[in-house]
């Protein structure tokens, strides 16, 4: 029997999103005991839930991040990962769609349950070579194709102890170029982006903080999806209240 | 885990919720090639023995109690108004003298499908087959169906009951953008030469196929300005047609069912070569596709004109292009392209004017192509009738409109995704449409 499926890339991002929500929960629920957290040295020694005043002879379960209020930026490089094939595999030739990712950006972080964020993402995704036979485009010959985008997304971001959630809607510039018989073109799209992040903080100073983050970028009117893990590295620019 | 992550947790969860659902599509095939592996296929003049109404004792749970059955190069199709269904057979000579009939049937908007099998009932008109002559109807045909890709064991029998209405060069079925809507399961893409000829197998003589321009000026079957991912696949196939030169859409995009996308050039030689289509209805999408798009037709008329004039008549073909002109600014563009045509020693090819039947004489256009949302507009169509002008009806896919239309305007030909459907609502109540003299066919 000819049996014909139409997997989408969208189904590789639902895929990628709930493998992120289930390591999520998993995370989350292996640091559940108080005794197990590690011993962070808090920013400054305010308790949360307790006023400066109130001693307690029990241990405070201290949360590890600042509870005053700060603006942090953050820089970020790592590979990506693409979904996708190349369309005519009698005419591909090589084909690569593991790329680069770089990303700044900028979140006001608070005591609040969710902190708004604002990043820019610069990904150099694809790229490909086809050997085109003659046809109405004259002689034969090897196309180049090149896939890019850049992301610019608002968001919201929160921390669950150790791990950093994050969920962003914003505009895609998907960049796509060709070169052929020595005349080259680009072509630019302006979908709509989503992006879902997962961050593990994997080391933590008074002025630095840095994460590995596995993120999913779906720019679903171009079709374009793709992965990536990078080391972010945070840090805060200005703080607002406490010492 | 504390409130603030699981009301996180759930918010993701939340914002991946996809309802799309893809389904499988799946034509069945017999595992081993079936029975027509073994047999000699049948000539193209044997198998207009099987064209003619049939009356279904056995078997009407799937294609219902009657079916219309016609025929193409190398097939025979069972067409019906159940869900819109069709049966599309090969038939061979089998070395013990029967001649089976056996294929598939399917119902497009559904994902139901299944295998047939036939063979040609009484042994006389078999033996007559086998021997290479042409017998006469009656003939029947028994066998069996089966559901997905279960062996055939369901009792299926049809019986010849008359002939068909004239269709060929009468009324004319026409394909919207092929075989099948990009929501059907019939394993073919939209505009693409697979579905046109697929078309042809479910009752479409003509093909009304959506025309845009690459960025070289190519002109291609395509329906949407830009590649979403509902019509192409291919991870450089991105953004609007128009951006796009013909190489880079052919080394970078497939269709949905992994099909090359068709210059207009290829589909309109396909017609002519590959089917006994009669026709093909250029819905042009930008005023500046005009031009080309005329270009092209006029080369292949003016091709098929060569061909018909040489010595031989058995590759006579009989085939019409129509460019729609669907607005205002693409009948300007319309009449800029003339003259350029006829400066390059071209033909200007046949019109056909969707929007005001006045401008249809005026233009001296051979069609009127109207929207079916205005109403079968009867004195409208036996005006341009009376004058040597076709109408033809866009799209109609429902049992009751096509009715309403055949009925009361009885027109030259509707466009629509289920060809199936409208080839059996005219052979069961449809009229052949008036000549000029006011007579019908």
């Amino acid at each position: 029997m000819t049996t014909l499926s139409r997997a989408t890339s969208s189904r590789h991002a639902r895929h990628g999103a709930t493998a992120l929500i289930v390591a999520a929960i998993a995370l989350q629920a292996s640091f559940a005991s108080a005794e197990e957290l590690p011993s962070w040295p808090p920013a400054r020694g305010i308790d949360r839930d307790r006023p400066e005043t109130t001693k307690s002879a029990y241990p405070v379960m201290r949360d590890p991040f600042p509870s005053v209020s700060s603006v942090e930026v953050w820089g970020a490089v790592g590979p990506s990962v693409t979904f996708g094939e190349p369309a005519n595999p009698e005419y591909s030739r090589s084909f690569r769609r593991v790329g680069y990712v770089g990303e700044i950006g900028v979140a006001y972080r608070s005591s609040y349950f969710v902190d708004p964020f604002l990043l820019v993402t610069y990904a150099d995704l694809a790229q490909g070579e086809a050997s085109l036979p003659s046809g109405k485009w004259g002689e034969g010959g090897t196309l180049e194709q090149h896939l890019g985008a850049i992301v610019i997304a608002p968001g919201i971001t929160t921390d669950l102890w150790r791990i950093r959630l994050r969920y962003g809607l914003g505009v895609a510039v998907v960049m796509q170029s060709f070169r052929f018989a020595g005349e080259g073109t680009s072509s630019t799209q302006l979908p709509l982006a989503n992006q879902f992040g997962l961050g593990f903080n994997v080391f933590q100073a008074e002025h630095l903080r840095l994460d590995a983050e596995a993120k999913l970028v779906v720019a679903t009117g171009a079709d374009v999806s793709f992965a990536t893990l990078s080391v972010v590295a945070r840090g805060d620019l200005i703080r607002f209240g406490g010492e | 885990m504390n409130s603030k992550g699981l009301i996180f947790v759930a918010t993701f969860a939340l914002s991946l919720l996809d309802c799309e659902q893809s389904a499988e599509v799946s034509i069945p095939m017999f595992p081993d090639g079936g029975l027509l592996r073994t047999g000699r296929l049948l000539s193209r003049e044997q198998l207009y023995l099987f064209e003619g109404m049939f009356d279904v004792p056995k078997g009407s749970d799937v294609l219902g109690a009657q079916v219309a059955v016609r025929s193409s190069k190398g097939t025979i199709s069972l067409l019906t108004d159940k869900n819109a269904g069709f049966s599309v057979l090969g038939a061979a000579c089998l070395p013990d003298g029967r001649v089976v009939a056996e294929g598939y049937w399917q119902y497009p908007t559904l994902v139901e499908a299944g295998l047939v099998r036939l063979f040609v009932d009484p042994p006389e008109v078999a033996e007559a087959l086998c021997a290479g002559y042409v017998p006469a109807p009656p003939v029947e045909l028994r066998g069996y169906y089966g559901r997905d890709n279960e062996f055939p064991r369901e009792p299926f029998t049809l019986i010849w009951k008359h002939e068909l209405k004239p269709w060929r060069g009468t009324f004319y079925t026409v394909a919207h953008h092929g075989a099948c809507e990009n929501t059907d399961h019939c394993g073919a893409s939209s505009n693409s030469l697979e579905s046109i000829r697929l078309a042809e197998r479910i009752g479409s003589n003509a093909a009304e196929i959506d025309v845009r321009l690459t960025r070289d000026g190519v002109p291609i079957l395509f329906h949407d300005p830009g590649l979403s991912k509902s019509l192409v696949r291919g991870l450089f196939c991105n953004g609007q047609v128009k951006d796009l030169s013909f190489a880079e859409l052919r080394g970078s995009c497939q269709l949905r069912y992994g099909e090359l996308i068709p210059t207009v050039e290829e589909a309109l030689e396909m017609m002519i070569n590959d089917t006994e289509m009669e026709g093909a209805y250029l819905d042009v999408k930008e005023p500046e596709g005009i031009l080309p798009a005329a270009r092209v037709a006029s080369r292949t008329l003016a091709q098929l004109a060569e061909r018909n004039s040489n010595a031989d008549p058995n590759d006579d073909r009989r085939f019409a292009v129509l460019i729609a002109i669907t607005t205002d600014e693409a009948r300007t563009a319309w009449h800029a392209a003339k003259p350029q045509l006829e400066s390059e020693g071209l033909l200007v090819p046949p019109c056909l004017v969707e929007y005001d039947p006045d401008v249809v004489l005026a233009e001296g256009c051979t069609a009127w192509g109207p929207t079916w949302t205005e109403g079968p507009q009867s004195e409208s169509v036996q005006r341009l009738q009376s004058s040597g002008a076709a109408t033809i009806f866009w799209t109609i896919n429902q049992s009751e409109f096509i009715d309403e239309f055949l009925k009361q305007a009885k027109p030259n030909g509707i466009i629509s995704a289920r060809a199936s459907l409208l080839f059996y609502r005219y052979q069961t109540l449809g009229t052949p449409p008036r000549r000029p003299d006011g007579t019908h066919r």
